[in-house]
């Protein structure tokens, strides 16, 4: 098997907490050339640490590389625009990190210039690869629920997690700025940096595309500049209901939680993780959940399995295993949720459908 | 005379029963008597609890008003003027059912005790089997009253989305509201369980904050019996909830504020008005 050349754009967060392991891990399929991050001290330990040749401040000297395969970008979704563009017109295949871009518009151009170039594209949505998701989506696939009339998912996330992933792996934080995840103005905040994952999943289980959103949204991070949480209702185009409530500034401590429940015409699918978390601790201050093991263990595998499958398609040549159209219609279900916010109305998603052809 | 707590039951039906029940063996209360809406209110009665439904309702709050009595009842159906003039005369305060679940109890004893800190959000979702009849009245009103009985910050905006999903008319409800602080309070309420489900009810609170995130789901309290046939059957194994509705009632007739009863029934109303025009609601 030939073994694929990787350029990573983007040593950050996730790159760090995900795709860098995910790649080293699957070492005898990938091979990690060269990283470029704007901060050129990140590059350069990223890639030390992972074994890659090069380093660069510049992504564009990266994609001038004749000899790289594909890129893996994991950089702020305010730039993934830019950045896909000028690697599909440098004949680069593309993996890009979730969310896809800030706007439809955006996300529609990105697929357009795949096209143009002929070149793969996928957007990690690491869920989908992900075994609790897998399963219930085989589930409802095998008709155990009959129609999903009801798609829910509430997820929960402790501050500390972000302290943690910063001081780990680094948020970028433009001179003069906020970390970016908090900063106005390069994110829209948790709508899209995470749960753009609900609206992923609620429209892939319901099998249908959004009709309209309501959602509300606030700041409870003192520091920040955009909701950090959100919790909001979508009407299929069939009826059915998606429902998530997302909340990403808990106390220190609060476990990584998910409550995913499908509502089907003929059952029920519940995979939540409070009652599914295998290691309590009791003390004479009460009980905590060390950590949740369930779900980190599953996301670890989603990225590999991400990585490994986008490969195979760049080496086989084949379809890519998640079309960019479901991640550019996640994209609008969140960013009609940011609008949502903003306005108090209803909003309501325009008809659309996918163009022919899968990039 | 004994120091007992001399208490009135109005309503007919297994719930004034078993109300009723839980104060006769009660060492804390006497009962007066159980009475239909409208009957007299027995002598020696210092307090009511009314436990009379929809159309009942304001006949029993009439006669208990005009024996100038508190009064506790299950959160009003109707929103009218003629509920809100109801909740007008003398000491009414309405309750949600829900606080029969000691657990509940507990959580929304902590809760407002502030033991979440600065609040971000509270979620809520009360699931019960399909088919199920009186969805608003019976499971809708007591989630949207236990909620709103969390905190006292006011309520600003109202969004429902009501939907059919499960074989019934509007047998599934989504309610976003928004308070003056910014908590956000996201709720569902539907007869969406199917008939195969563990239990008959699935109830779901969590509290968010700054300090502390506080859940509740008293209805995971399940007796699982594996059989020898290889099957496993979970059946429910809740306490009595009469006995803690009735502490609680008891101890919300010393808390009385006219105003927030009457923003409660604005509050359904809200989540009604929204449901029918298909847009939120300014409050």
């Amino acid at each position: 098997m030939r073994r694929l050349k990787v350029g990573l754009i983007g040593a950050g967060t996730i790159a760090n907490s995900a795709h860098l392991p995910a790649i080293a891990h699957l070492h005898e399929e990938l091979e990690l050339v060269a990283v470029a991050d704007i901060r050129p001290e990140m590059a350069e330990k990223a890639a030390k640490e992972y074994g890659a040749e090069a380093w660069y401040d510049d992504y564009r000297q990266l994609l001038a590389r004749p000899d790289i395969d594909f890129v893996d970008i994991c950089t702020p979704e305010f730039l993934h625009h830019e950045q896909v563009i000028a690697a599909a017109d440098a004949g680069k295949h593309i993996h890009c990190e979730k969310p896809m871009s800030a706007t439809v518009a955006e996300a529609d151009e990105m697929i357009a210039a795949a096209r143009r170039n002929n070149v793969k594209l996928m957007i990690g949505h690491s869920r989908r690869f992900t075994p609790r998701y897998q399963k219930i989506r085989a589930a409802i696939e095998r008709g155990e629920i009959g129609e999903v009339k009801l798609v829910r998912e509430n997820e929960r996330r402790a501050a500390s997690m972000y302290d943690a992933l910063n001081v780990w792996a680094g948020y970028w934080t433009p001179e003069g700025s906020k970390p970016w995840v908090a900063s106005a103005q390069f994110t829209q905040g948790a709508a899209l940096t995470n749960a753009v994952h609900e609206t992923d999943l609620a429209r892939w289980f319901a099998g249908q595309d959004g009709a309209s959103v309501y959602a509300e949204a606030r700041i409870t991070n003192p520091e920040g500049e955009v909701p950090d949480m959100i919790t909001y209702t979508i009407t299929f185009k069939n009826g059915a209901v998606g429902a998530a409530e997302v909340v990403n500034q808990l106390p220190t401590g609060y476990p990584y939680f998910h409550m995913m429940e499908v509502f089907g015409s003929q059952g029920t699918i519940r995979a939540t993780d409070p009652p599914m978390s295998p290691y309590e601790i009791w003390t004479t201050q009460g009980m905590r959940f060390p950590t949740n093991f369930a779900l980190l263990i599953h996301v670890d595998i989603a990225y590999v399995r991400e990585l490994q499958q986008f490969a195979a398609s760049v080496r086989d040549d084949t379809p890519v295993p998640l079309d960019p159209w479901e991640a550019r219609q996640a994209i609008a279900l969140s960013v009609a949720a940011v609008e949502s916010s903003r306005t108090n109305k209803i909003v309501t998603l325009p008809s659309t459908s996918r163009p022919g052809g899968a990039a | 005379m004994s120091d007992r707590q001399q208490l009135a039951v109005v309503g007919i039906g297994d719930i004034a029963r078993n109300v009723a029940e839980a104060i006769r063996y009660s060492t804390a209360y006497t009962l007066t008597g159980n009475v239909a809406p409208g009957a007299a209110i027995p002598s020696g009665t210092e307090t009511v609890i009314c436990v009379a439904e929809s159309d009942d309702q304001l006949t029993a709050l009439k006669a208990v008003a005009d024996a100038g009595l508190p009064v506790v009842t299950l959160p009003l159906t109707t929103t009218d003027d003629a509920a809100r003039a109801a909740l007008g005369q003398g000491r009414v305060v309405q309750v949600s059912p829900l606080r029969g679940f000691v657990a509940l109890e507990a959580f929304r004893a902590d809760v407002r005790n502030g033991a979440a800190g600065k609040p971000y959000g509270i979620f809520g979702a009360h699931r019960v089997r399909r088919g199920s009849a009186d969805l608003f009245e019976k499971v809708g009103l007591p989630l949207l009253h236990f909620a709103f009985d969390l905190f006292a910050e006011p309520l600003t905006r109202v969004q429902t989305t009501r939907a059919s999903l499960f074989g019934g008319e509007n047998d599934a409800w989504f309610v976003i509201a928004r308070g003056a602080r910014d908590l956000l309070i996201t709720l569902e309420f539907a007869a969406s369980l199917a008939p195969s489900a563990p239990a008959p009810e699935q109830i779901l609170f969590e509290a968010t904050g700054d300090a502390a995130v506080l859940r509740v789901e008293p209805t995971r309290q399940v007796l699982q019996v594996s059989g020898s046939g290889g099957g496993t059957a979970d059946t429910n194994w809740w306490p009595d909830l009469a006995p803690v509705f009735v502490d609680a009632a008891v101890q919300t007739t010393g808390i009385h504020e006219p105003e927030r009863e009457l923003a409660f029934l604005d509050f359904v109303a809200a989540v009604r008005q929204s449901a029918e025009r298909g847009q939120p609601v300014s409050l």
